[in-house]
């Protein structure tokens, strides 16, 4: 049997037809049934949960963001514009530790991750709202004891904790600071596992995994690496403080300990922990750019295999931090090829998302300005990355400069303006208001000159020779130093003015309405910001997840009894179900 | 011609053969990957200008392609593939030091490198080197890890306690280049510098000649590392145990030889219980008196006391490997032959044998 509908567009979700169109602005929602302290404090609403983490990691940016500030100030001379090499040190330290630890890892999936997973596949809530509250208080207190580390004496043995200097020569509040990111590691696992869990058992009928959207995707690949990896730092750091308090030479050379081991174990963590840092923004361009081009994402299933492709090969390469460690000739050679091959995914997601643009409407709101500017720098970190993958060439440019430009420009090039992608796309869907549409595309643009005049130079003093964590520097690099600490300068500008222009949309925004970019996704289908329980009623997804080029008025066919009949693997038009008869 | 002035030139000097290697293969990425670069950013300059809202326009429905994401997938991968292929011959090229290269010792200890030449001279944050000469260099440290890096060279090696490292160098320009930490050590680590002094071999010569000269006290003005391990060797009562006298092996137990002989040690098979063999390179030496019971030879008792660092410096350590290399059958001194030739004597290791 055959039933027909017609039905006019502007514009198709994931579900047709939408299920709230026309949202009531005094109707109930998540943010305004209670206003009490408590209310916030024990919500197991995952989009309260999700606005908590909000706040905690701006409040933690900012602080990161001061330290990276210091850092840059002290650079402008060649001998400590402003520090000692004591607090230079310490200033570096806290920068990485914040902006990894409490910023980068729970950032996406803890905000985004949180708010719109459980949305996006059309659920309720997460699989586990309570356990997403602990994970949330398991972060604050791992947090507490960074802070309390931070504040009391600070710490220096850089983000990676390397021996024997962490565990015999380092005088800071390593124990502190380990006992911190061991909590911290709690948290990430069990944000990993809820998403997990979520994704598997909550999907809304005919969410079939081809008709996810990348996001979740993405999400789901970081929640596995997460749940995989995160405890091995925790096992790492507990060896480390065995070490440290009672002597025990386990990576210590004078008690027969070796130093390597830890580097082995602290890369088999970090560097998927970089992937975790990585994948969700590369999760958020999907949508961006899909909405602002009002295109299907080029090569769905492409992009859905290389995130998980990233998240496999991801875990054997952690050898490529340790070429000049004396790890072996071999194994260098073994962690290279695997390198090699890992490069591959990333490059199929640039060119995936370069193509979606052929034959869009482009419009260049904030978050395709953010998009965009992910692109362009994660094309530069990742081909940079090359080098350092590339045993030969890795000789000269390790512990240089020229490694800090590459990771930041994947992890703030790429995390960072996927973030803030993400974060200008949804703000309408989670606070149902809309911000200044001059100043989002402001900040944009100066963040991406601000941050590309910070990093660039730092390729030619990094192929220079100049060395990483060096507060003190031979003076003929200064110049480009003081070129990076101007584009800093610019960079912490375009940060700022979105803490503004995003506050004041809270007070005089004008009301966003439940489908301000007229996107496809089950989010969109809610009012803004959504009610309590996401959906007034359930809903039925009949297609893939960005059909934005359908024409405005097409035919809706039965083409079938299941909606998760094969052929739901691809995104296809014809959609089934009646859709007079739904529930 | 700007940054002339400003007195940084955009690219590091190249002072070695190998560096001139090095460059080559890090052009040829940069050319590949900047290609690619500019094509992804002239293909997003060009859709989002040409695909820029306009009235009227509709976009299209376009899905995906598998043509595509094969010849995307496979031609970087073949880029990749040939980046990695050349790579590791430029990597074992630092590994692979040429025959009879003299060897420089380097001890890196917060915050200062101490270098010993094969002559015994030692200096502290220089490295003085005749042009186009090879040498190699072998790092230890002395607490934590440390990496001794020369831009020039564009070479670099972790230096971590517990182990040596080695790699070396054939200088090819005069001049004066940096020496680096670039491994981070704690307070000092930006002060932890030096420099090499790549100079004509006439001028080296006159240099190592008015440091012998003027030698200060704590640097021994001749005598090679093996000869100075010789005098430790006697002086520690190593050869108490570790003689020749009785040419006692382990299916003699009468003899009161406690310990294997060491001559010819050097890269022989040493057999551990079970049946394997280890390679006695320099490490498995240095990991012997360190920590004699990691790995004892089969047939013996780990009955060897341990020589921590605080009674054998990273140096002394060095020396005595370097007269254990030495020794040849016959090399090994008599148990009489306690009493050590005054300081200065111009003794060489391999003659110092069995004189009576």
């Amino acid at each position: 049997m055959s039933a027909t509908a017609t039905l006019e567009l502007d514009y198709t979700p994931q579900c047709v037809p939408p299920i709230s169109n026309e949202p009531d602005p005094t109707a109930e929602n998540y943010l305004n049934h209670s206003h009490t302290w408590l209310s916030w404090l024990l919500t197991v609403d995952h989009k309260r949960i999700g606005i908590m983490y909000l706040v905690a990691v701006t409040t933690f940016f900012v602080f990161g963001g001061l330290a990276a500030m210091l850092v840059r100030i002290n650079l402008l001379t060649p001998t400590g514009a402003i520090l000692e090499l004591d607090q230079y040190n310490k200033a570096f330290t806290a920068h990485g530790t914040i902006m990894l630890f409490l910023f980068l890892i729970p950032v996406v999936p803890g905000v985004l991750g949180n708010f719109f997973v459980p949305i996006m596949i059309g659920a309720k809530d997460m699989a586990f709202p309570k356990l997403n509250l602990a994970s949330f208080y398991v972060y604050a207190f791992g947090a507490v004891f960074f802070i309390v580390a931070l504040l009391t004496g600070g710490l220096d043995t850089g983000w990676t904790f390397y021996p024997p200097y962490s565990s015999k020569y380092s005088h800071t509040n390593v124990l502190l600071a380990g006992t911190g990111v061991f909590i911290l590691g709690f948290s990430s696992i069990l944000t990993g596992l809820n998403i997990i869990a979520t994704v598997h058992k909550m999907r809304c009928p005919g969410m079939s995994w081809g008709r996810m959207p990348l996001f979740v995707w993405a999400m789901y690949a970081t929640s596995v690496i997460q749940v995989l990896a995160t405890p091995v730092l925790a096992i790492t750091v507990t060896m480390l403080a065995v070490e440290r308090i009672f002597g025990v030479g386990i990576f210590d050379p004078t008690l027969q300990g070796d130093p390597i081991l830890f580097q082995h174990m602290f890369w088999y963590y970090s560097h998927p922990a970089v992937y975790i840092m990585l994948l969700p923004g590369m999760g958020v361009i999907n949508e961006v750019l899909t909405c602002f081009s009002r295109k299907n994402i080029f090569g769905y299933a492409a992009v859905a295999w290389s995130t998980i492709g990233i998240a496999v090969v991801g875990y054997l390469v952690w050898g490529h931090h340790m070429f000049l460690s004396g790890q072996g000739v071999y194994l260098g050679m073994l962690f290279s090829i695997l390198t090699m091959l890992v490069a591959v995914p990333s490059a199929i997601k640039v060119f995936n998302w370069t193509a979606t643009l052929y034959g869009g409407t482009l419009t260049f709101q904030a978050p395709m300005l953010y998009a965009l500017g992910f692109i362009a720098l994660f094309t530069i970190g990742g081909l940079t990355g090359i080098y350092l993958g590339v045993m030969g060439t890795d000789i000269h440019l390790h512990d240089t400069y020229f490694v800090i430009a590459h990771f930041h420009f994947t992890m703030v090039g790429g995390m960072m303006f996927g973030w803030q992608a993400g974060l200008h796309f949804w703000w309408p869907k989670m606070t149902g208001k809309m911000y200044s549409d001059f100043w989002s595309r402001l900040a944009a643009v100066t963040t991406l000159v601000g941050f590309s005049l910070t990093f660039l130079p730092q390729f030619v003093l990094g192929f220079s020779g100049m060395p990483r964590r060096y507060p003190y520097y031979p003076p003929e690099f200064q110049m480009f130093n003081i070129l990076s600490t101007a584009g800093a300068s610019i960079q912490g500008i375009g940060y700022l003015m979105p803490v503004f222009y995003l506050t004041a949309s809270l007070f005089f925004g004008k009301n966003a309405g439940p489908n301000p970019w007229r996107a496809t996704g089950l989010e969109w289908q809610t009012a803004s910001p959504p009610p309590m329980h996401n959906f007034d009623e359930l809903p039925h997804v009949t297609c893939g997840p960005y059909e934005y080029a359908l024409p405005s008025s097409f035919q809706l066919v039965e083409a079938s009894h299941n909606p998760d009949h094969p052929g739901g693997d691809h995104p296809h038009l014809v959609t089934a179900g009646d859709p007079h008869g739904r529930h | 011609m700007l940054f002339a002035e400003l007195e940084m030139p955009l690219l590091p000097p190249t002072a070695s053969e190998f560096a001139n290697d090095y460059d080559w293969l890090f052009w040829y990425i940069t050319a590949v990957i900047t290609v690619a670069g500019l094509g992804v950013y002239a293909a997003l300059a060009w859709f989002s200008w040409k695909y820029m809202k306009r009235p009227g326009a509709k976009p299209i429905r376009l899905l995906g392609s598998h043509k595509l994401e094969l010849i995307w997938s496979v031609i970087p991968l073949l880029f990749f593939l040939s980046f990695y292929a050349w790579g590791i011959p430029i990597f074992n090229a630092t590994t692979k030091v040429p025959e009879g290269a003299p060897e420089i010792f380097v001890v890196g200890k917060q915050w200062m490198w101490k270098i010993q030449h094969p002559n015994g001279v030692r200096e502290i944050n220089e490295l003085h080197l005749p042009v186009n000469k090879a040498v190699k260099i072998t790092g230890g440290s002395e607490d934590v890890i440390h990496d001794f890096g020369v831009p020039a060279f564009r070479s670099k090696f972790d230096v971590v306690p517990g182990r040596w490292i080695s790699t070396w160098y054939q200088p090819n320009k005069v001049g004066e280049y940096h020496i680096f930490c670039d491994q981070y050590c704690g307070q000092g680590h930006s002060q932890m510098v030096g420099k090499v002094y790549v100079m004509e071999q006439a001028d080296y010569d006159q240099w190592l000649d008015g440091v012998k000269k003027t030698g200060s006290d704590n640097r021994i003005a001749d005598g090679s590392p093996a000869w100075q391990g010789r005098q430790l060797f006697l002086k520690l009562q190593c050869i108490t145990c570790h003689n020749n006298v009785y040419d006692a092996d382990r299916t003699n137990s009468n003899t009161s030889n406690r310990a294997p002989n060491l001559e010819g040690l050097y890269m022989s098979k040493v057999p551990m219980s079970g049946g394997s063999y280890i390679t006695a390179d320099e490490n498995y030496i240095r990991e012997s008196i360190r920590n004699p019971e990691a790995k004892v030879h089969d047939g013996w008792k780990p009955i060897m006391p341990a020589f921590p660092q605080g009674q054998v410096s990273e140096f002394e350590l060095y020396n005595l490997v370097a007269y254990i290399k030495s020794l040849q059958p016959g090399d090994l001194p008599r148990r009489t032959d306690q009493f050590p030739a005054p300081v200065g004597a111009p003794v060489k290791a391999t003659e110092g044998g069995n004189s009576k």
